[in-house]
């Protein structure tokens, strides 16, 4: 990355004495502008404590996969691809469902426009089945919302917002 | 002393008369040591210094298993996936050997990157065997900038290190292209050592022909030097137990017998002249048995402290020169005359004496101010080697290394973020203090780091990051790779260094617990704290051997020709080797000892010689002459043989013989030109009859 960095300075500074000085101060604000989107880390802002306690507390929301002892809180949405792939890792690996206990929230990624399969989830009596389906077999299953199941949404969301949740599987390991 | 002569003309007698008994006697008793004591030739050092190694026992107390860790390179024209393929299959092949436990290479190699997809994104792992050959340059160049321990810049030199408990045998794998395997498991080839054996007989022969026209001396010279081994070995085994012989310790009793043999059979050979064929065998006995008995008595006394030291290779070096010189002397004073007595020689004229003639001509006129700038630079090399020996910075023993591994293991109560900081902190000074010289090192530390660098959800290693970082190491099967229920593993790639620097540094570091497990590491640093304690039992045995040396001739100068003579050859080596950076090894400590228990003996035998002339007030030149003819041409002839014979040996296949060749030549060569050279001038030096002689002509 700090080689890149010093290439793009390099060609901006022979790239200026054509440009002259007020085009390269566009370019470096670019420049920096770009650098800081690539390496930004958008970490929770919530320390790591209180960060467990509120995913506690919507715990009864949680779909509970595996049966470790440590607990794994992760953030899904159902047409993630990453998401996916998370949850056929696991679900393939014997040792990672007997180490951890995984409570996932199902929480959207806006342009994925996944609130059907989420709430066909919620809305089934064995939701994790249903999860699974739709995660690894890619089933077409879909629901409405009800009013419960957009409450349970909120929970999550409101919890997901706090703890700065900006990518899925967003995972949280509890010590 | 030296103005005696001794009567043995009813020994003598006595021998001649039972000679056949004699031979008899001898050949059977060395058939029945031989059938009785078989010893366990070993071709490597690992079991003798193992037995002594403080960081072996202190890795085993902490119940750590330890294993060779071999290295296997495959050179390859050019990588395109069907060689990958191959080379795939063989990372596999080695993996499921019996006894490896790992195998790190570029498929063992875990790339870490973050997939991206918008929002969507994950911490990902790649495996070396999930990619193609383009995609492996790729990434090989991105994540180790175009250096790696595991491949070179050209994707031709495949590195594999092998972590196994028993001896690999490479020939069952299929392997592409070329490759070098080096191991610590070095079978015996019996049959180069059969062939070195020949070579040794033929050369002998061959010289010895030339020398003497005629076969006797050979056929003496061989017997003596088979009877003299058989002998030595079997009384080591007895005395100590020790059933483990090195391959090249035999080379210590061939060295120091056939030089013995000479000269007494030298003595016989030029005696030939009188009608009376004992004659001949009166004045090898009498003219040889006591300078001999002097040697003998030089190697028990000056090399029987270091029997006492705990250290195998000690014993068995010190009791080899010791042993094989008391043999020597007694079946040079029994069997010799017994076998000798049989023949009578024509041709005995020597015309190559005449080189000692034209040596005594010119060292008589030799300069004292060339001579004592010699000997202050020799003093000064001696303390400037102790002060390196023997300082804190110890920088005089070197082994360089290039692109090797090296592993530790780090024990662990409890695996938590403190931990993983305590190695973070000891790879950042490692670092700092080796920089380039060192390549990756992979440890939990490491490994964390770039989780967490690829996570996009955390920053600093922090609880929660450790936490993932934990995590996604199970997710990707990685947990076993860097550490246990009990303990951590830490692998240090190293580029270009000496190696010996690292392994002090790491002992001396206090702030974490370390422990070596690979028996390479181990065997370093146990043949380097063996070697200093070779080095000093080594001094101090040329300091014993220059004070009995003054007793002996009663000279207080003496000593100090004694000690020159014999500290020469051992610390001018030393200078070379220290120069080219030449790593110390048992073989090398084989050659000093040889060279020790050589240059001993032809002091005593020259100042012998030089000190009986005097008395019976020769003139210098005469004196120089006659110790020449009959000491000085035996050692030549001796030497000769040893060092055709030890330059044969660098061109064998087994490394250790050819490391015992090279250094064996080289410093018999040292030894013979100081005895030849300097050793003469240093008795006209201190030639205390120079003023009696004086005063008696006045």
């Amino acid at each position: 990355m700090l080689k890149k960095h010093a290439l793009c300075i390099t060609n901006v500074i022979i790239f200026s004495y054509n440009l002259g000085m007020l085009k390269l101060f566009i370019l470096l604000c670019l420049l920096l502008f770009s650098g800081q989107a690539n390496d930004s880390k958008s970490t929770s802002i919530v320390p790591y404590e209180k960060s467990i306690v509120s995913l506690k507390s919507i715990e009864k929301n949680a779909i509970i996969y595996g049966s470790g002892e440590k607990t794994v809180y992760v953030f899904l949405d159902p047409i993630c691809p990453y998401s996916r792939k998370f949850l056929s890792m696991i679900s393939k690996n014997e040792k990672m469902l007997s180490k951890y206990r995984y409570c996932i929230y199902l929480y959207r990624i806006p342009r994925l426009h996944s609130t059907k399969f989420v709430a066909a989830i919620y809305d089934s009596k064995q939701p994790l089945d249903t999860l699974l389906d739709i995660m690894l077999k890619d089933s077409k299953i879909s629901s409405k919302t009800n009013k419960k199941i957009e409450e349970k949404i909120d929970t999550i969301e409101a919890v997901a917002k706090k703890l700065n949740v900006n990518k899925r599987p967003y995972l949280i390991v509890q010590k | 002393m030296y103005y005696n002569t001794p009567n043995i003309n009813r020994y003598l007698e006595k021998v001649v008369n039972f000679r056949k008994p004699i031979i008899l006697f001898y050949i059977l008793a060395a058939i029945v040591m031989a059938l009785i004591y078989k010893p366990h030739f070993l071709s490597s050092d690992e079991l003798f210094l193992s037995n002594n190694s403080l960081e072996m026992q202190k890795t085993n107390d902490q119940q750590i298993d330890t294993y060779s860790l071999e290295k296997l390179i495959v050179t390859i024209d050019k990588l395109d996936d069907k060689k990958l393929q191959k080379l795939k299959e063989l990372h596999k092949q080695i993996a499921q050997l019996d006894g490896v436990s790992k195998v790190s290479s570029v498929f063992s190699n875990d790339f870490i990157e973050a997939e991206q997809d918008g929002n969507s994104n994950m911490v990902v792992v790649i495996n070396g065997t999930q990619l193609d050959s383009l995609e492996l340059k790729k990434m090989v160049k991105e994540v180790h900038n175009e250096y790696c321990n595991v491949v070179d810049e050209n994707f031709q030199n495949f590195y594999f290190f092998i972590s196994t408990q028993e001896p690999i045998d490479v020939k069952k794998l299929t392997i592409p292209g070329s490759y070098e395997f080096i191991t610590l498991n070095n079978e015996i080839n019996w049959l180069i050592i059969f062939v070195y054996a020949l070579i040794f007989i033929a050369v002998t022969t061959f010289i010895f022909r030339i020398l003497f026209r005629n076969y006797l001396s050979s056929v003496g010279a061989i017997l003596i030097i088979a009877l003299s081994t058989i002998f030595t070995f079997s009384m080591i085994m007895m005395l100590t137990d020790i059933y483990t012989i090195h391959i090249t310790m035999p080379f210590i009793t061939i060295s120091i017998t056939i030089v013995e043999y000479l000269y007494f059979y030298y003595r016989w050979h030029v005696s030939q002249y009188k009608s009376n064929k004992l004659n001949a065998l009166r004045k090898m006995l009498n003219r040889s048995m006591t300078p001999a008995m002097w040697t003998s008595v030089l190697t028990v006394l000056g090399l029987g402290s270091l029997v006492f030291i705990n250290s195998d290779i000690i014993k068995l070096l010190s009791l080899s020169v010791i042993i094989s010189s008391i043999t020597g002397y007694i079946l040079n004073l029994t069997l010799l005359p017994a076998f000798l007595s049989h023949f009578e020689l024509k041709h005995t004229h020597v015309p190559y004496a005449r080189l000692g003639y034209l040596l005594a001509s010119n060292e008589l006129h030799y300069s004292k101010k060339f001579l004592f700038s010699f000997l202050a630079v020799t003093y000064l090399f001696m303390l400037a080697g102790g002060y390196l020996i023997y300082s804190k910075s110890n920088n005089f023993f070197k082994l360089p290394v290039k692109n090797e591994q090296i592993e530790l293991k780090i024990p662990y109560k409890e695996m938590n973020l403190e931990l993983v900081n305590s190695v973070s902190m000891f790879t950042k000074d490692l670092q700092e203090r080796f920089e380039d010289e060192l390549g990756e090192i992979n440890s939990i530390a490491s490994i964390m780091e770039n989780l967490n660098n690829a996570n996009t959800q955390t920053d600093e290693l922090d609880e929660e990051a450790f936490m993932q970082a934990l995590f996604y190491m199970d997710l990707y099967n990685l947990s076993d790779k860097y550490f246990d229920e009990n303990t951590l593993t830490l692998e240090i790639n190293l580029f270009d260094m000496n190696k010996l620097e690292l392994l002090d540094w790491l002992m001396q570091y206090e702030g974490i617990e370390l422990f070596f497990v690979d028996k390479e590491t181990l065997l370093s640093i146990s043949k380097y704290s063996q070697t200093v304690l070779l080095a000093t039992s080594l001094f101090s045995a040329l300091i014993m051997i220059a004070l009995i040396i003054g007793w002996i001739f009663r000279s207080k100068a003496m000593i100090f020709v004694g000690l020159s003579v014999n500290l020469i050859p051992i610390l001018w080596f030393g200078v070379i080797i220290s120069v080219l950076s030449i790593p110390l090894s048992l073989e090398m400590l084989i050659a000093m000892t040889i060279s020790l228990g050589l240059a001993s003996d032809a002091t005593i035998h020259f100042a012998f010689k030089y000190f009986r002339l005097r008395y019976l007030e020769r003139s210098q030149k005469h004196t120089l002459e006659k110790m020449f003819f009959y000491a000085g041409i035996p050692v030549l002839i001796g030497s000769t043989v040893l060092i055709l014979v030890f330059a044969s040996l660098y061109f064998s296949q087994i490394h250790s013989l050819q490391l015992i060749g090279i250094y064996s030549a080289v410093l018999i060569l040292i030894s013979l030109l100081t005895d030849i050279l300097l050793l003469p001038v240093m008795l006209l030096l201190v030639d205390h009859f120079q003023n009696k002689n004086e005063k008696r002509t006045i």
